[in-house]
């Protein structure tokens, strides 16, 4: 609970790169306007494929947000920790965030990342070399992007350049991973082990074998006439997820920490909560008893009662599963005021960032409060009986808000939710 | 953190494991005391044409055949199929079952590097594509390759598949964490549940790692990323902790995953009990190829690690360091352990078991703790299988010979991560 909390959690600074923009001003206009990020596929020829529409980054270079020291690094990073290392210099400088000025080990990084970085070009480029084994001896040094380690390349990239010696974790549990990141980091700081952590995450699946696998699964939109209104969370004629990449990140600190550099605080991060999902791997909890869980966990852990929520960013996928269930969830949880809640799926305008949805969706959460505004659901045309809340249709509306939660289901069960509110003295 | 808080103990009640050496904690044991690497030319697949050729293997696995489930077979990667077998063993050593498990307030933590499906999946697709000179042709893919892409192939790649089938068979409903990470990860998993514990946001964790590096690509990356021996004409004399002519880790394989338990619940239920988690400190050197800035972190992490378990340097008996063999890493974690335990750090036994099982990636830092519990139970610690030439320019007690008869209440161990991600973790023997 918040008062027996004796050390606090504060956002001091956040950025985003997006299908809506690539950096937080302007995709949090585009939030405000109801736009959609969604297009078809540019990065490559998805020509005839079974889905061809995707919420991609367009026209992003990492360069400007490289060190001189680091501008060798810029070609072989993997493209999610590119845009992870603009999202953190973003952040970083939003929070004025000064890396000599803290002891290398109370500042540390909790990311919620995947490391699939491969097109079909490179896998035919690793099929030559492991079954044709051309050339015969495979070449020591290559910098080749695809055999480059993860670890290193987020270490390398972010915890050299801001002096992050602190816990370092990459949370890797898909859908969920944003949020679960910023537990992790939530709790890092909690227990004294870190005064500032770079918290968020990084995903990059619009990669060819990634959206080719997906669709096999038939959880994606085939609305490829119509991208734009494709993700349609909690509409009755949805059809499946648009994938989407990008990065977002928040510099969290501990409250004392933040006053005494005289930082901005745009509100507290007062609750995290997580649960598993145990009964089928893909498909949403049948009665929304696992993410229901998660959400009370995290209220419990705020110290707040449901009814000081306003505002619930959903997980809101646009799958016919996820949506039906989170409405449940959403009620087993909040009772009564579930009726009285504004719940919007951000979703219906980024598409899916995977492992950086809940950051994204975070962000969305601590602008929502610090705006006054409710981001929509756009694409909200046919009302389903089975999802019966106000999913705020279409277009933001201004309405008071001082707390805030974000819901994050996984793929594989994982479920985590984070409450943000307005600084309490 | 309340005072109620802080005082809950964290014991270890059960563990299941699988290495190379061996598939329980006293055949790791014995192998280890019979003081030979298994190391040698890797049999899963054609390594010619790689740097590094050598690895060690869990012999005579049959994914199928132990899976008891042929879905279960295909969909876990090598690596996760360890990491569900010795979850099962957990579960079952610690007198538990899915029965017994108090859903929402059992956890799991997981540390683990996957990296999606397999790229092997797409390889008919791709040959079914090729034009005659070689090339990718886009309307041959759609024609003819796709439809040779396994329907499977996301469920199989998504990074929480294993902790997903594991939660399931056992119903762990409560917190979570799934770390990727190149080494670090199951040390880490076991701090984190230590913490959750401690919180009251659990009362039960499986915790640990799992991970195999023996595939094409890992040993490409890990070997020219210079981490892995190149020493391929002596497979079993390749990883050398601490000695002069160190030149990197051999890659295995393997899983270690843990019960941890609430002392008071298991104490309640008259679980049998291995040891204490006590203590956990972590932090990542930087910048990470300057090893006098790692080495600083590292002395840090240790001291958290002791801070968190209450308890004094002199209070440690003796070390588990990580021995990854390559020239800084064990520069680092030895300097940083005299640095942060003084003279008393250079006295005390500092061993290693990774050179008797080759590096187990993720599933390391759980299955040398496994071994720190026997060493206490047995007031006996190995010695470091390679060391013959110990490198005199490190400072600490490189155990040499088998030490018998000691008298070990409690140890620290060093896990490293690559690049440099750094765990240290105090733990006590039963009974305090």
């Amino acid at each position: 609970m918040t008062a027996r909390k004796a050390r606090r959690v504060v956002v001091t600074g956040m950025s985003a790169v997006s299908p809506l923009g690539n950096d937080l001003a302007s995709t949090w206009a585009s939030v405000k306007a109801g736009a959609s990020g969604v297009r078809s596929v540019q990065s490559f020829d998805a020509t005839d494929w079974p889905v061809q529409i995707a919420g991609e980054v367009r026209d992003f270079r990492v360069d400007p947000f490289l060190d001189e020291s680091q501008r060798s690094l810029g070609e072989i990073l993997p493209r999610n920790v590119q845009m992870g290392v603009a999202a953190t210099a973003m952040a970083a400088e939003d929070a004025g965030l000064q890396p000599e000025s803290i002891p290398p080990e109370r500042l540390g990084i909790s990311v919620g990342a995947y490391t699939t970085c491969i097109n079909l070009r490179q896998a035919a480029g690793w099929r030559t070399l492991m079954v044709d084994h051309a050339p015969p001896r495979y070449p020591d040094d290559e910098k080749r992007i695809d055999l480059r380690l993860p670890q290193v390349s987020i270490v390398e990239a972010l915890g050299d350049r801001w002096r992050a010696g602190g816990p370092n974790y990459v949370v890797s549990t898909a859908c969920a991973a944003g949020t679960q990141a910023l537990g992790s980091a939530v709790r890092a700081i909690e227990d004294g082990r870190a005064d500032v952590m770079i918290s968020g995450g990084f995903d990059n699946m619009v990669e060819e074998v990634v959206l080719l696998s997906f669709s096999l699964l038939g959880v994606m939109s085939q609305r490829n006439d119509e991208p734009e209104r494709a993700s349609r969370p909690f509409d009755r004629q949805r059809d499946g997820f648009v994938i989407s990449e990008g990065a977002a990140i928040l510099i969290l600190e501990e409250l004392k920490h933040a006053q005494q550099r005289g930082a901005r605080i745009y509100a507290e991060l007062t609750g995290y909560g997580a649960s598993m999902t145990t009964e089928h791997i893909t498909d949403a909890a049948t009665d929304g008893g696992a993410p229901a869980a998660a959400i009370s966990l995290a209220l419990q852990d705020a110290g707040m009662e449901p009814e000081q929520i306003q505002y619930v960013n959903a997980h809101g996928t646009s799958t016919r599963g996820n949506d039906k269930s989170e409405t449940m969830a959403i009620r087993k949880a909040f009772g009564e005021h579930a009726d009285r809640l504004a719940v919007s799926s951000t979703k219906s305008m980024t598409g899916h960032l995977i492992h950086a949805a809940g950051a994204l969706e975070a962000v969305f959460c601590v602008m929502a409060i610090h705006d006054n505004v409710a981001p929509p659901t756009i694409n909200y045309e046919h009302p389903d009986p089975g999802c019966d809340l106000d999913y705020v249709p279409n277009e933001a509306r201004e309405m008071p808000i001082d707390a805030a939660l974000s819901n994050s289901f996984a793929f594989g069960g994982n479920n985590g939710a984070v409450v943000f509110r307005r600084l309490q003295e | 953190m309340s005072e109620a808080d802080e005082k809950r103990r964290v014991f270890v009640t059960g563990m299941g494991l699988l290495s190379p050496i061996g598939r329980t904690a006293d055949d790791v044991w014995q192998r280890w005391a019979g003081g030979r690497c298994p190391a040698g030319p890797v049999k899963r697949f054609d390594a010619t044409n790689l740097p590094t050729r050598i690895a060690t293997e869990i012999p005579d696995f049959s994914p199928r055949k132990e899976l008891k489930s042929g879905r279960l077979a295909r969909l876990l990667r090598p690596g996760e199929d360890f990491g569900y077998l010795a979850a099962a063993a957990a579960i079952s050593d610690a007198g538990l079952d899915r029965e017994s498990i108090n859903g929402p307030r059992s956890g799991i933590a997981i540390g683990c590097r996957k990296e999606g499906p397999k790229v092997e999946n797409f390889f008919s697709a791709i040959k079914a594509s090729l034009t005659e000179a070689g090339e990718m042709d886009h309307q041959k893919f759609i024609d003819d390759g796709i439809k040779l892409i396994p329907p499977q192939t996301i469920v199989e790649g998504l990074p929480n598949a294993c902790m997903y089938y594991i939660a399931h068979e056992y119903v762990l409903q409560g917190i979570n964490y799934n770390f990727l990470a190149l080494g670090s990860g199951g040390a880490m998993a076991l701090g984190e549940s230590l913490r959750a514990i401690r919180r009251g946001e659990a009362d039960l964790m499986l915790a640990g790692g799992y991970d195999s590096w023996v595939n094409w690509v890992y040993l490409a990356q890990l070997s020219n990323r210079r981490l892995l021996s190149r020493n391929n004409d002596h497979p079993q004399k390749a990883h050398r902790p601490f000695d002069s002519n160190r030149d990197g880790s051999v890659a295995g394989e393997g899983a270690c995953l843990m019960i941890l338990e609430d002392a008071d619940s298991a104490v309640r239920r008259g679980a049998s009990v291995y040891g204490e988690l006590q203590g956990y400190g972590s932090a990542t050197g930087v910048p990470h190829e300057d090893l006098a800035a790692c080495t600083r972190v590292l002395t840090g992490c240790i001291r958290q690690a002791l801070a968190d378990a209450g308890c004094g340097p002199e209070e440690i008996d003796f070390v588990h360091l990580s021995g990854d063999a390559t020239p800084g890493g064990d520069a680092v974690e030895t300097r940083a352990t005299m640095e942060a335990l003084g003279r008393h750090g250079t006295q005390i036994p500092a061993t290693t078991l990774k050179s008797a099982t080759g590096h187990l990636g993720n599933a390391s830092g759980s299955m040398e703790l496994a071994m720190m519990f026997e060493a206490m139970k047995r007031q006996t610690i190995l010695p470091i299988v390679n060391l013959e030439d110990p490198d005199p320019v490190l400072p600490l007690s490189f155990v040499t010979s088998p030490m018998e008869g000691l008298e070990l209440r409690r140890g620290l161990l060093l896990n490293r991560g690559w690049p440099s991600h750094y765990t240290a973790l105090v733990v006590g023997r039963a009974g305090g």
